[in-house]
């Protein structure tokens, strides 16, 4: 319970960050401008801008600030794990605009397949290790170097991004379309199903970590 | 009974440590705990308040944190030197905040004391005036039960109004019997006119931790020509202190009385801290 009344802190300063919505509907526009786009595009740029905002709210916070919530009565890292549940609810709701995204293109462009379920949950499952890495890097870092720091954070999230795009663009070569399809079929069951066990993990070795830390 | 006991508090930092602080602090009573910057005032309400983690142990009220984390910072209510609430947020966010994480939080309580000293609530923290994020911090925890109030420099840049209002609910705090404050400032005027006990620390070692009237009991300001002092006198003189018109310095009546011709008056709590730190040096 505790950890949610954590995450809801950072909701409330989420007020500041709303401009992630704009994902999605940037998303819309430019795959109508492409006709040759895909579908998963749509949801590919909404994860994107979730990657981005899931840990702003927090990333940025004073040391004073930390204290407040470390000095709130609650078990030890339970702070850290509102955090992770804070990103994970903002992944679920990037996953669902994208997807509302990629409908309303659909009512344009009918002769486009809808995005495969696979390719959801694996790209969901994916964004959500990167934020892992991403909130697990604030822990390490926090207070220090703060410009460095939102760099280094903000890593993941391009290397998403242009990850994504590279897929785009070399699905289409028998090569690659191999191990995309390997990965997208077989793996990628097991792929969405590890990488939010991965995720969970993360939290928890953040937590520890930063009991171990100290403010 | 004892309301906050530390025993044995250690802390290494790379060029400081803190070696052993141990004191106690029955319910019903104020603590004043100084020294100078660096000394390790700051650790040690840091180690209190669990926001960094030492060696030895702490109890408020018989709980430990290890052993009941809720419990333990439940009772602890936190004034810093600076405002912790996150800036961005406002008031009604911050009241929201407590009502979920504090389960003896009176949001009515809070409210009278936000109508009280007419704090803004749809502005954001980062707009509040240093003296208003000093009230925000005490209306918070003043509208939930606790039983330790730690108080780190709280009442510096105050203006004079508002920190004589502190203190009078410092003291109100205390009327009951049941609970206590741990006062650390650097303004000792404020601990002159409220604090029982005082602690003194130094490059993170104890000096001593008395009564306020032992403390003024036992020491005397001494002022005398520069001629009137001997070696051997010297050697009795706390912090001693010397200018071209002669000399100020602490004498302890355990000593006996002081010499014949030398002025002697009840110090301060400000002078017997500086006197016995210059004396350190």
């Amino acid at each position: 319970m505790k950890i949610l009344n954590y995450a809801k802190i950072d909701f409330m300063k989420l007020k500041d960050y709303a401009w992630f919505l704009l994902f999605p509907v940037l998303s819309c526009v430019l795959v109508l401008q492409d006709p040759s786009a895909p579908l998963y595009v749509c949801v590919l740029y909404s994860l994107f801008g979730g990657v981005v905002c899931a840990s702003l709210p927090f990333a940025s916070e004073t040391r004073a600030a930390a204290g407040f919530l470390q000095l709130l009565p609650s078990r030890d890292g339970d702070n850290i794990r509102g955090h992770f549940l804070f990103s994970s609810f903002i992944q679920i709701t990037s996953l669902v605009l994208g997807l509302a995204a990629s409908f309303v293109v659909r009512l344009f462009q009918p002769q486009l397949p809808f995005v495969s379920l696979n390719t959801c949950g694996l790209m969901f499952s994916f964004s959500l290790v990167l934020v892992g890495i991403q909130n697990l890097m604030y822990v390490i870092f926090r207070y220090q170097a703060a410009k460095a720091v939102v760099f280094i954070r903000l890593l993941p999230a391009f290397l998403f991004f242009y990850g994504g795009l590279l897929t785009n663009k070399y699905l289409t070569t028998p090569a690659f379309s191999d191990i995309a399809a390997w990965i997208l079929n077989p793996g990628s069951l097991i792929l969405t199903v590890l990488c939010p066990i991965l995720y969970l993990l993360m939290a928890q070795a953040g937590a520890a970590l930063s009991t171990r830390k100290g403010l | 009974m004892n309301l906050l006991e530390v025993a044995h508090l250690s802390k290494k930092y790379p060029g400081f440590a803190l070696q052993d602080i141990s004191f106690s602090l029955p319910s019903g009573y104020i603590m004043g705990y100084v020294g100078q910057n660096g000394a390790g005032k700051t650790t040690t309400l840091n180690a209190i308040t669990h926001l960094n983690h030492c060696e030895g142990t702490i109890q408020i009220d018989g709980i430990q944190y290890e052993n009941d984390p809720v419990k333990y910072l439940e009772a602890i209510g936190f004034v810093g030197d600076s405002s912790y609430f996150p800036e961005d947020l406002n008031l009604r966010q911050i009241r929201s905040i407590l009502k979920d994480f504090y389960s003896t939080f009176r949001p009515e309580e809070f409210d009278h004391y936000v109508k009280h000293w007419r704090l803004p609530e749809r502005a954001r923290i980062k707009g509040f005036s240093r003296g208003m994020k000093v009230k925000l911090m005490f209306a918070s925890i003043l509208s939930r039960d606790t039983k330790l109030l730690v108080l780190d420099e709280a009442t510096n840049g105050l203006d004079p109004m508002v920190r004589k209002e502190i203190l009078g609910l410092l003291q109100e705090y205390i009327s009951d019997g049941s609970r206590s404050v741990l006062f650390s400032t650097h303004i000792l005027e404020d601990l002159e006119q409220i604090a029982d006990f005082i602690f003194l620390i130094n490059e993170g070692k104890k000096i001593f931790c008395d009564t306020k009237e032992e403390l003024l009991e036992t020491y005397l300001l001494i002022k005398g020509g520069r001629e009137d002092l001997t070696p051997e006198l010297k050697k009795q003189l706390i912090g001693l202190e010397e200018n071209a018109f002669g000399f100020e310095a602490l004498y302890s009546v355990k000593n006996g009385l002081p010499p014949a011709g030398w002025l002697s008056a009840k110090p301060s709590i400000d002078q017997i801290v500086v006197h016995i730190i210059e004396d350190m040096r």
